[in-house]
């Protein structure tokens, strides 16, 4: 019995640490620039493509990732500034072609098997979600069901240019791309003042947006150096965090 | 490391001007503002009418706007002669948070209370901190998004060249 049972324990475990290793998916796109994505495999029904500025292998995004995973959402983690050798800076976010984002979006919905997206970003990189979908529309939305279920924007910063003194006006794809969206918002942000004007410029151009926000930290508290000890506690829960906030994007039953 | 870089990145991502300098705007009148105070007293921007008011939009989670504070304090001492004020106006926080950042880092300006966010929202403060340089007529002059050494020489002559107009219509309240 305790042969039996000890088998089963390793069993479990092994399925346990086959959920929770990411694999890696490489996307050749016909500009001809590799994209890597960390896979986080589920069987779920949906899927959320996380475009971030860097691998995640080290920081609180791979952990959600894997939690996501382990709740039947798998999840892509996609690195989009080192396919380019573009630095981590807010600029670099410009520098990533639309085209390409379109094209991934395309070769991803073709292996997805019919799963629906939630794309997610955080600050800059917001632009990228909201991109993504724009581009993926133009080029190969007509006749073709949308399969984003919406995005989910973690402290989003989509300002077209920012000057003292006058009020900004928000990156043209805020206005260009009605979706379904979620911002999480922590209370600790500048972005909290003023999370109604960005909700009411992207329902301007027919979006339907949730915000959500996120008490006691600050932008980027998953993976900031100067972490609060509540940051770090709202950190090891990013991932049922995400999971609650992406609830009204999958609740619709079509896409 | 990678963390560490990543919050220099947020730095600047949330910061934009923090290697900038203050910009000259064109003059329009500041808004109003009218704002309790820490210390339990309350302001008014037009009882400075007459002085230069540094109006500095902060909050104690926000590394820049910590970095900034003390070099704020020896610009407040520096131009003590001059008629020039500052006024922190500290965003959406507790006034206990306040008080034990106010601790660490010790100011004799008034830290002022923006509960909800409306002088946020009415000086168009997009980033934290967000600094304006208001003139003896009431009008914002100067603007930054960032944060600066407050008591370097360029700031300083710039505050200093605004204390030295001729203020028309004011009458002078300290």
């Amino acid at each position: 019995m305790p042969n039996r049972l000890c088998a089963l324990l390793c069993l479990v475990l092994a399925a346990v640490a086959a959920q929770a290793a990411p694999t890696e998916e490489t996307i050749t796109l016909p500009s001809g620039v590799p994209i890597v994505s960390e896979r986080y495999a589920a069987h779920g029904a949906d899927l959320v493509l996380w475009l971030t500025g860097d691998s995640g292998q080290e920081n609180g995004e791979a952990r959600a990732a894997e939690s996501l995973a382990a709740h039947g959402l798998e999840t892509w983690l996609t690195d989009w500034l080192s396919p380019y050798f573009l630095p981590a800076l807010p600029s670099s976010v410009d520098r990533v072609p639309a085209s390409d984002l379109a094209d991934w979006l395309e070769a991803v919905r073709k292996k997805a098997g019919g799963r629906r997206f939630v794309l997610v970003a955080a600050g800059h990189a917001s632009a990228w979600a909201l991109l993504a979908v724009k581009s993926w529309r133009e080029r190969y939305g007509k006749g073709v069901p949308d399969p984003t279920a919406g995005a989910l924007l973690l402290y989003p910063i989509l300002y077209h240019r920012l000057e003292p003194g006058q009020a900004p006006e928000y990156d043209s794809v805020v206005s260009d791309t009605p979706i379904r969206a979620v911002v999480l918002q922590p209370a600790s942000s500048v972005g909290y003042w003023w999370r109604d004007r960005l909700k009411a410029a992207m329902e301007a151009a027919g979006s339907r947006v949730w915000v959500e926000v996120l008490p006691g930290v600050r932008d980027g508290y998953y993976r900031r150096a100067d972490v609060t000890p509540r940051e770090q506690a709202e950190a090891r829960r990013l991932g049922e965090t995400l999971q609650g906030a992406m609830r009204p994007l999958l609740e619709r039953t079509t896409p | 490391m990678k963390r560490t870089l990543f919050t220099l990145l947020l730095s600047l991502l949330t910061c934009p001007g923090l290697a900038a300098d203050l910009k000259a705007l064109p003059p329009k009148p500041a808004p109003a503002l009218n704002l309790p105070l820490l210390s339990g007293q309350r302001i008014d921007l037009p009882s400075l009418k007459g002085r230069v008011v540094l109006v500095n939009f902060w909050a104690t989670w926000c590394p820049p706007c910590r970095e900034e504070m003390p070099s704020m304090e020896r610009l407040h001492k520096d131009l003590a002669d001059q008629p020039f004020s500052i006024l922190a106006v500290n965003a959406g926080e507790a006034p206990e948070a306040i008080k034990a950042f106010l601790h660490q880092v010790q100011v004799t300006f008034p830290v002022a209370l923006d509960d909800d966010g409306r002088q946020v929202q009415a000086w168009q403060a997009f980033v934290f901190p967000t600094s304006y340089l208001v003139d003896k007529e009431g009008h914002i002059r100067y603007g930054l998004y960032g944060s600066i050494d407050w008591d370097a020489p360029g700031p300083k002559a710039i505050i200093e060249a605004l204390a030295r107009e001729p203020a028309e219509n004011s009458s002078a309240a300290h």
